[in-house]
């Protein structure tokens, strides 16, 4: 398992994708199968930093990498607001994004639509925990 | 600001179409730079645009957004935004979340400029 930090501002996100993908790379994901998991990686770190309330100067946001039996565990942790992922505004489905043709909130249901598992967990220390799973088929 | 470059070119024998080539990575910290390019060429009154994406390593729904969020004011306006040259990685992502259903994708330039040329 490795552990990367990454600073909560929007510079980060070029890093994030770096490190997806050499995971990604270094773990035999086919490179259609790691771009949607660097997508998925992408949005989710994006509403850390947009979201959460940290401080970009100061505050780290962290993810995990680990290669299971059969698919890919990214855990994303962060210190910032609590948050419902299962109820986190976003369109719901591609028939409202085609209707309403939105210039944000599609983060979460692009999420969906790429890995085949999020898991959110709010931990005792206050931690944000969400587990993106994608499984290889 | 990472990196993504747009270069604006004219065809030479239809100056009503418009020819993007993105070179880079589009996400949530640099989309503005897409937004105000598109921006710029609906002000000129282009609103047939291609966007050829050869050198695009990565687009965010913030990038997304940018080109549908212009989409409506392109077609009321007799337009349209039409990809080409869309690497397989960003393919496979726009056609799970839908995009593909949205956008018109081509596999060259040529293709794109024809159906522009048909009125399609």
């Amino acid at each position: 398992m490795a552990v990367k930090q990454f600073r909560c501002s929007l510079e980060s996100l070029a890093p994030v994708r770096e490190a997806v993908s050499s995971f990604c790379l270094e773990s035999g994901v086919p490179e259609v199968v790691e771009g949607e998991i660097e997508l998925a990686a992408n949005e989710v770190c994006t509403n850390i930093i947009e979201h959460g309330g940290l401080d970009p100067a100061h505050d780290n946001f962290s993810i995990d990498f680990e290669k299971e039996s059969g698919a890919v565990v990214l855990t994303i942790r962060d210190r910032g607001k609590r948050y419902d992922f299962n109820s986190a505004k976003s369109i719901k489905n591609t028939k409202e994004m085609h209707k309403k043709r939105p210039r944000s909130g599609m983060g979460v249901f692009i999420i969906r639509q790429l890995v085949d598992a999020v898991i959110y967990n709010h931990l005792p220390d206050k931690t944000n925990e969400l587990k993106l799973v994608k499984y290889l088929k | 600001m990472p990196e993504i470059t747009i270069l604006d070119s004219v065809l030479p024998d239809d100056k009503d179409v418009r020819l993007l080539l993105l070179d880079g990575s589009i996400d949530a910290y640099n989309s503005e730079v897409l937004s105000d390019k598109l921006k710029e060429l609906l002000e000129q009154g282009i609103y047939k645009i291609i966007v050829n994406c050869d050198g695009l390593k990565f687009i965010s729904s913030s990038g997304m957004g940018v080109f549908m969020s212009i989409e409506d004011e392109i077609l009321e306006n007799r337009g349209g935004l039409k990809f080409v040259a869309v690497p397989q990685k960003i393919l496979n992502v726009f056609q799970k979340v839908g995009l593909s259903d949205i956008f018109k994708i081509y596999p060259d330039e040529a293709g794109a400029i024809t159906d522009f040329k048909k009125g399609l």
